[in-house]
């Protein structure tokens, strides 16, 4: 959990993230950081997190939770954390492709499945725990690389969306992770990202500097709280630089290194 | 005797594999790519069960010698090599792997053991041990290799390797399948070949070993691939080839490295592709580049 970027995206230590949607993009360099922050942002505020991992193994996750002191093994057995193995079974159904040539899987029916499970594991960290989990994707745009057609991709985030808001009263979190697109010119994960912009309650957009890369300066972030009405809405942009347990953000052209 | 409650702290244990060894920065189990100035550049090596991407120069000249030294780093390591390509006869670029250059001068010679004893004593404490180490770091970590000469083939045939091509990769069964069939069939060969060879973490081996996967020219033409593009869209064949590697890899003892020309590819595509590889180098060469050559000695920049 990053101290410095819950001042950016005005967040207590303490405070529960109820009813968030946020959006992280990344074009040019690695956004994973804000994923990582999230979910143990989240332990911390003991929220149940429901992870769906696209991208990485569970070993992975943990290795770097571990850095933040949680422990993501911990975690699951105290039903605080149910972790979607979402590499391991896409992958597999992947290399199922291959198996039967006359059975093709049906990639509505595999989303329809994710999207299953999710809520299943979301309403059971919901009873357990007593208060609305946290969602967190990483992520989503590997839908859309593996060819899931944008728009089922789209109907899968906006269910996710409602499932947040299914309760009257406390409300969940729903954090997405994506690539954005713009760094090579995707127009899928563009279409993906602009619904994000439109649904988000906060966006969250990293991107690396125009001028190349640099040691002391990793990159851009910029936040815009796009709920109107619970925070005005207003970008800010700063940059980064992040050590192997901490973030350092400072304004545009203000790194320790060029002063 | 009393016994303390003094207790050396011991880490983890990490598992020893020859030719492999702990990250500095985050204890993952590294290999080295056959070329010890690239490992040094990605972080001190290839970390075992990710897939390493090498977009490859316009001639793919540079790529292919790079997968050499990657195989090449199999043989002297002992590690297990399976190597697929469908443009190059593989048993083709077996035969050609660059010879090693052997800088360990040998045992040391008889007599020297003779003479130590009228040696004055200075560490009298350690004479009772052996005067040399006893098992010799042989196998070490990253080898440099010598690109005029190549490697005897009795020592690539040391190791456990096989190898795919084109023929092997001609499918018989219809296409009704989503995924273009070579990708599908390379990637169920692989699978075997780490179940076969229990290179998974599950299974239970007393001597672990690694398996080295080279897939030289993955996506060119002779893949059937059309540019990345299948009609409108983007064929999304070889980003889930890769995305199934990855689920595969992650829990075996093995490292993929594989060449793409990606230069025929769309950028979004490549882009795509890039997203779901854990190491990724770009080759540009001066042969390919249509740059003005300013410096003549350097090859590859």
């Amino acid at each position: 959990m990053f101290l410095e970027i819950n001042n950016l995206i005005d967040v207590k230590q303490t405070e529960r993230l109820n009813g968030w949607f946020a959006g992280i993009s990344e074009s040019s360099v690695e956004g994973s950081f804000l994923v990582h922050h999230f979910l143990s942002h989240s332990l911390k505020t003991s929220t149940p997190v429901c992870f769906v991992a696209l991208s990485q193994s569970f070993g992975h996750y943990n290795a770097i939770s571990q850095k933040f002191g949680t422990n993501l093994t911990t975690q699951k057995e105290t039903n605080k954390l149910v972790f979607v193995e979402g590499l391991k079974l896409l992958g597999n159904t992947c290399c199922k492709d291959c198996d039967k040539g006359d059975n093709p899987i049906d990639d509505k029916s595999v989303l329809t499945n994710l999207l299953q499970s999710i809520s299943t594991s979301y309403k059971e960290l919901k009873e357990k725990n007593g208060c609305s989990p946290t969602i967190i994707i990483d992520n989503i745009s590997v839908l859309t690389i593996l060819g899931f057609d944008t728009r089922d991709v789209i109907t899968f985030c906006h269910y996710l969306h409602e499932l947040i808001h299914e309760d009257i009263g406390e409300k969940g979190c729903l954090v997405l992770y994506a690539s954005n697109g713009k760094q090579n010119g995707d127009d899928q994960m563009k279409i993906l990202w602009n619904w994000m912009c439109h649904n988000c309650t906060v966006t969250m957009e990293v991107c690396g500097l125009a001028t190349g890369y640099c040691k002391d300066v990793h990159g851009e972030i910029a936040v815009k709280h796009r709920h109107s009405l619970t925070k005005p809405g207003k970008e800010r942009r700063m940059q980064y630089k992040l050590t192997d347990k901490n973030i350092v953000l400072f304004a545009a052209g203000m790194s320790s290194a060029v002063l | 005797m009393t016994s303390t409650s003094f207790q050396k702290k011991s880490k983890a244990k990490i598992l020893q594999i020859p030719g492999a060894k702990p990250s500095l920065y985050n204890n993952q189990l590294l290999i080295s790519t056959g070329i010890p100035s690239l490992d040094s550049i990605i972080g001190g090596g290839v970390a075992v069960g990710t897939v390493f991407l090498l977009e490859e120069d316009a001639y793919g000249n540079y790529g292919r010698l790079m997968l050499k030294y990657f195989c090449s780093e199999a043989v002297m390591t002992g590690h297990s090599l399976h190597l697929t390509s469908a443009d190059r006869d593989p048993q083709q670029i077996l035969k050609e792997l660059p010879a090693p250059i052997i800088d360990d001068p040998g045992p040391p010679p008889e007599d020297a053991t003779n003479q130590s004893d009228e040696h004055m004593k200075i560490a009298w404490r350690y004479q009772h041990l052996p005067k040399y180490q006893s098992n010799p770091t042989s196998i070490k970590f990253g080898h440099y290799y010598d690109l005029t000469k190549t490697m005897d083939p009795d020592l690539t045939n040391s190791i456990d390797h096989s190898t795919i091509s084109e023929a092997d990769l001609c499918t018989c069964f219809s296409s009704s399948t989503s995924m273009n069939e070579k990708y599908a069939l390379l990637l169920e060969k692989i699978k075997q070949k780490i179940d076969d060879g229990k290179f998974s973490t599950t299974t239970q081996h007393d001597k672990r070993n690694i398996l080295r996967i080279g897939i030289h020219s993955l996506g060119s033409p002779q893949w059937g691939e059309n540019g990345g593009m299948k009609g409108e869209n983007f064929d999304s064949s070889l980003p889930r080839f890769l995305y199934g590697c990855r689920a595969l890899l992650r829990s075996a003892f093995a490292v993929m490295m594989i060449t793409v020309p990606s230069h025929l590819f769309q950028p979004a595509y490549v882009g795509r592709l890039r997203k779901l590889c854990d190491t990724v180098i770009q080759l540009e060469s001066f042969a390919g580049s249509e740059k003005i050559l300013l410096v003549k000695n350097i090859m590859v920049c």
